[in-house]
């Protein structure tokens, strides 16, 4: 579904992707670790086409998606939970589902009253402005946007960033019944124990490279690469 | 790994907040009907009270108050500040001049033409103004301000020159022309009301919510899947549109219309009757939109011509007492909590 060849990216004069390739195949899960300042989150904002790509190719079921505008990429059937969620504080939770519905209306089978099924605290709190929600909340109402737009692969940038520990296992939770209706997801994560909850399969970035992968039970099972690769045990 | 990073975001904490409560919310509801509709009587009723130079004064607050509210919605709304707004109002203005001198000044004809030819001439500027953001969409906005300012005095045979364009003549109603500083007033109070309506409606629309995601974060906007420019362009020949129809009745109400309508001077005072009124709330720039007019034409004059500088004055004690304008005043009172209504 998703292949990534030789993608290289950065910021001004400083190149952070140095070729990465990656697959995924529809429906799957997967975790991409690694170090603070590996790319990841780089490599996810370039396939949202929020940072240009200088070289390689992003294609999405065969479509070329590598210098399109992010609107375009979003059209194309790509969203995005970005790191720190990035609501609009002053919006509340209705109008923000009411944007990312109109987009996604009929593309798919996500609508409002599906989302909040998967996310019944954000329908206790329609009318609360974004600003006014826990970061708890303010991530599911990240992941209810980025749904809503009925993508065909889903990127999330940390979703457990800042998160007290019994919201990350909600967030997991959420991202379980993801999975379960068949969303295809890439996770960008720097808690381990999320990860190997909700991945198929762990991919490993370096320097700017995707340096590792392998399913995520034989990742667990050989700590050997992850305390080479993450610097963990 | 994960660590709890300053948020009170345990289950609990979450659950333990209550919803605004439902008899706050309905009367916040019947304020926000029953406040507009009071405003309006007291308005309306106003003629009948006051000299007809407070009303004439009155009649162009409510102009520059519709123009500022139409400022308001590319400034607070969709977070473009533009310092050539009065292009519009004036195209608007000497439209509509035009149109009753040598066409018809029936009611509201000259100033549909007006919003009309506002939006149209801001349809032909947006479209490269709204690609453009931040401090170059200041400068765009800036310089087409100045090319109809110029265009307003060199194109004399048409606007009248540096004289103005003068002449006009008065509003008719049915055939019947409106002789009284006080029917001209409730021609000028019908119409604005009805303009203030339509933005209220555009901002409080989808397509607003579409505004001002893009103006709190418009890469977030493209990632959903909006093309941010469509929606920046809409609102940008909106705003025009409306701020030619307070150009119309600007026409209609003073009729003379000279080309400092159209210029920097008319631009950056209904800006600033945005900034003062508090941008992005609607209602807060008609405020802001009374004080510069009262400042600018009642004070003015028995200030030997120094109002400019009182304006100057109120407006630094407003950025430093008001960060957030008139309408901040609003939210502090508001967000204040009242002992109880912790959860």
């Amino acid at each position: 579904m998703l292949e990534v060849r030789g993608l290289e990216s950065g910021y001004k004069r400083s190149t952070v992707l140095q070729g990465v390739d990656l697959d995924l195949a529809a429906g799957q899960v997967l975790g991409l670790l690694g170090r603070n300042g590996v790319g990841k989150s780089t490599l996810i904002n370039t396939l949202m086409g929020l940072v240009h790509a200088s070289a390689g190719s992003v294609r999405l079921d065969g479509v070329d998606l590598t210098h399109r505008r992010p609107d375009v990429i979003a059209r194309a059937g790509v969203a995005l939970v970005p790191q720190g969620r990035r609501v609009w504080a002053p919006l509340t939770v209705t109008e923000h589902l009411d944007l990312a519905a109109r987009r996604g209306r009929g593309r798919g089978p996500w609508d409002i009253a599906r989302v909040l099924a998967l996310l019944p605290r954000l329908g206790e709190r329609r009318r609360h402005d974004a600003g006014q929600l826990s970061g708890g909340e303010q991530q599911m109402l990240a992941i209810a946007r980025a749904l809503l737009t009925n993508p065909r692969l889903v990127l999330m940038d940390e979703p457990s960033d800042g998160l007290a520990p019994a919201i990350v296992d909600m967030i997991g939770e959420v991202i379980g019944g993801m999975k379960a209706e068949g969303v295809t997801l890439v996770v960008v994560e720097q808690d381990l124990h999320l990860a190997f909850a909700v991945a198929d399969e762990i991919a490993v970035m370096d320097k700017g490279r995707v340096v590792h992968r392998s399913p995520t039970l034989q990742f667990r099972s050989d700590s050997s690469v992850a305390r080479a690769l993450l610097g963990v045990a | 790994m994960s660590l709890p990073v300053g948020t009170p975001a345990t289950p609990a904490a979450i659950a333990s907040t209550t919803p605004p409560r439902t008899a706050e919310r309905r009367t916040g509801r019947l304020l926000r009907v029953a406040l507009p509709l009071v405003v309006l009587v007291v308005l309306a009723a106003v003629p009948l009270f006051v000299a007809p130079f407070g009303t004439s004064t009155l009649s162009r607050i409510l102009i520059f108050a519709l123009f500022a509210v139409s400022l308001d919605l590319l400034v607070g709304v969709t977070g473009l500040p533009s310092l050539g707004h009065a292009a519009y109002f004036g195209v608007g203005a000497y439209a509509a001049g035009l149109v009753a001198i040598h066409w018809t000044a029936e009611g509201v004809v000259p100033v549909l033409v007006a919003a009309a030819a506002g939006a149209v001439a801001a349809g032909a500027t947006g479209w490269l103004a709204v690609r453009s953001g931040g401090v170059y969409f200041l400068m765009l906005t800036l310089a087409i301000g100045e090319l109809v300012h110029q265009l307003a005095q060199s194109l004399a045979s048409v606007t009248g020159g540096s004289n103005g364009l003068y002449g006009i003549p008065t509003v008719r109603i049915g055939g019947t022309p409106l002789t009284l500083p006080g029917y001209v007033y409730w021609f000028v109070l019908a119409v604005t009301g009805l303009g203030y309506l339509g933005l209220h409606l555009v901002a409080s629309s989808p397509f607003g919510g579409v505004l001002r995601g893009i103006r709190d974060n418009e890469p977030r906007m493209r990632s959903l899947g909006y093309s941010p420019f469509r929606y920046k362009f809409a609102a940008f020949v909106i705003a025009g549109g409306f701020a030619g129809l307070a150009g119309g009745l600007f026409a209609a109400q003073v009729r003379l219309v000279t080309p400092s309508e159209a210029g920097f001077t008319t631009s950056a005072l209904v800006l600033l009757a945005v900034i003062l009124g508090g941008a992005g709330s609607l209602w807060g720039p008609i405020l802001g939109a009374a004080v510069v007019v009262l400042v600018r034409d009642a004070l003015g004059p028995d200030l030997d011509g120094h109002g400019p500088l009182l304006l100057g004055i109120v407006f630094v004690l407003a950025v430093y007492v008001l960060p957030r304008g008139f309408a901040g005043l609003r939210d502090l009172l508001r967000r204040r909590p009242s002992p109880g209504e912790t959860p």
